[in-house]
């Protein structure tokens, strides 16, 4: 049985990426390409990615898409793992409301950049990369006495919070941790990661 | 006991319904728009007074999918969420982040009343739809069994969130879900509470 992810190198799929290798869980890779709407893949990816996006996990018989989701099924799965909460903690509510945010507020502007082509030219990637810089200022002040997002130690929304950070140094300009040293402060550190490093290591070769 | 902060007609419907499926006693506070900034305890679940916000003994909670989330693991015995570890349980995670991120996201960025529903945020919402009527063929719910997904889902597809836009046209998948849930007692309940705080014009 075992873990697949389902990942095209540098996308959303480093999420889950680092998660396993957080929970020392080793895991197979297969790739999905995508040219302007085709999508490449084996057959087994669009049964469980109904949208045809990465990240998608096959964990034995259970499949499934969407970054966030996958984090929390492997949380799930590993439930003595720091990178989760405890179901039913008043942490695990806020464990709940940062992946969302995450997911619905801060991920999105990104597409906006990545394929303009799809939201509306370069008037929605500018006004993409405004909401971007208005949320991480957000950030920055919120991280100003942490290094983590939930409780005092590395969780699932950390591993969203680097990825987008990473995304964030890539495509805004200036960088998104330029002028923001506790958002800069949080990507040194998620980069120091060894899980992060081997991940990204693995995706640029 | 439970306490949602609820503006009528918004989306505070899904946590509102879910409630309802519970079968849990809470306390509904319906806020007029204009109103946000009033309650304090609002202000202290989020400053800017965004809506739907539940306050749940230590946790407060705000953004519709997270307050789902959270309330299909309180109450375990709700048709909410399945159990955790099943096939069924991923697909409902699946579903919740897909709608709030796609589909919600995209309908923020329709300009309604768009005669060629040509806008780059209707043609996603469109999109969206289309991936849900293919997922919907076959199964009565997104994720098998009913589960807070559909809440979300059926909000997000209802004439009046989108007004003018085609949902159900070519969509017959999409359409029986949509009857389907709002078939359900706690979803016409939530309804018929939210039509009456409007029309009292709150």
């Amino acid at each position: 049985m075992g873990f697949t992810v389902y990942y095209r190198p540098e996308a959303a799929s480093v999420a889950p990426r680092v998660a396993l290798e957080e929970l020392g869980q080793p895991y197979e890779l297969a790739l999905v390409t995508r040219e302007g709407d085709l999508v490449t893949a084996p057959d087994a990816f669009f049964a469980i990615s109904p949208a045809g996006t990465v990240p998608a996990l096959q964990d034995g018989e259970i499949g499934l898409s969407e970054t966030a989701a996958v984090l929390i099924h492997l949380a799930d799965s590993f439930p003595e793992s720091p990178l989760g909460a405890t179901l039913r903690s008043a942490e695990r509510g806020h464990w709940y409301r940062w992946l969302i945010f995450l997911s619905n507020t801060v991920m999105p502007p990104f597409y906006a950049i990545y394929y303009p082509e799809r939201w509306g030219g370069a008037a929605a990637a500018a006004h993409g990369s405004r909401l971007l810089n208005d949320l991480f200022d957000d950030l920055d002040t919120q991280l100003a006495a942490r290094d983590h997002l939930v409780g005092d130690r590395f969780t699932m929304p950390d591993i969203m919070l680097g990825m987008l950070l990473i995304w964030g140094d890539d495509c805004l300009e200036p960088q998104a941790t330029s002028s923001r040293p506790n958002l800069a402060r949080v990507l040194a550190r998620f980069l120091a990661r060894p899980s992060v490093a081997k991940v990204l290591a693995e995706e640029a070769a | 006991m439970i306490k949602l902060f609820s503006v009528p007609g918004t989306a505070s419907t899904v946590a509102h319904a879910a409630l309802l499926e519970t079968g849990a006693p809470f306390e509904l506070v319906q806020v007029a728009r204009r109103n946000r900034d009033e309650p304090p305890e609002l202000k202290q679940v989020n400053p800017r007074g965004r809506v739907p916000a539940l306050l749940d003994g230590e946790c407060r909670m705000s953004e519709t999918a997270a307050i789902l989330l959270h309330l299909g693991d309180r109450f375990p015995e709700s048709p909410l969420a399945p159990a955790v570890g099943t096939p069924e349980r991923a697909a409902y995670y699946q579903w919740i982040v897909y709608l709030t991120s796609a589909l919600h996201f995209a309908s923020a960025r329709t300009r309604i009343g768009d005669p060629v529903l040509a806008d780059p945020g209707t043609r996603a919402m469109l999109a969206c739809f289309d991936v849900c009527e293919a997922a919907l063929a076959g199964r009565e719910h997104l994720a098998g069994p009913f589960t807070g997904a559909d809440l979300l889902l059926h909000m997000l597809a209802s004439p009046t969130w989108r007004p003018g836009l085609p949902v159900f046209e070519s969509r017959p998948q999409l359409a029986a879900h949509h009857a389907r849930v709002s078939a359900r007692p706690a979803v016409r309940e939530m309804a018929e509470i939210h039509a009456r705080d409007k029309a009292a014009g709150l």
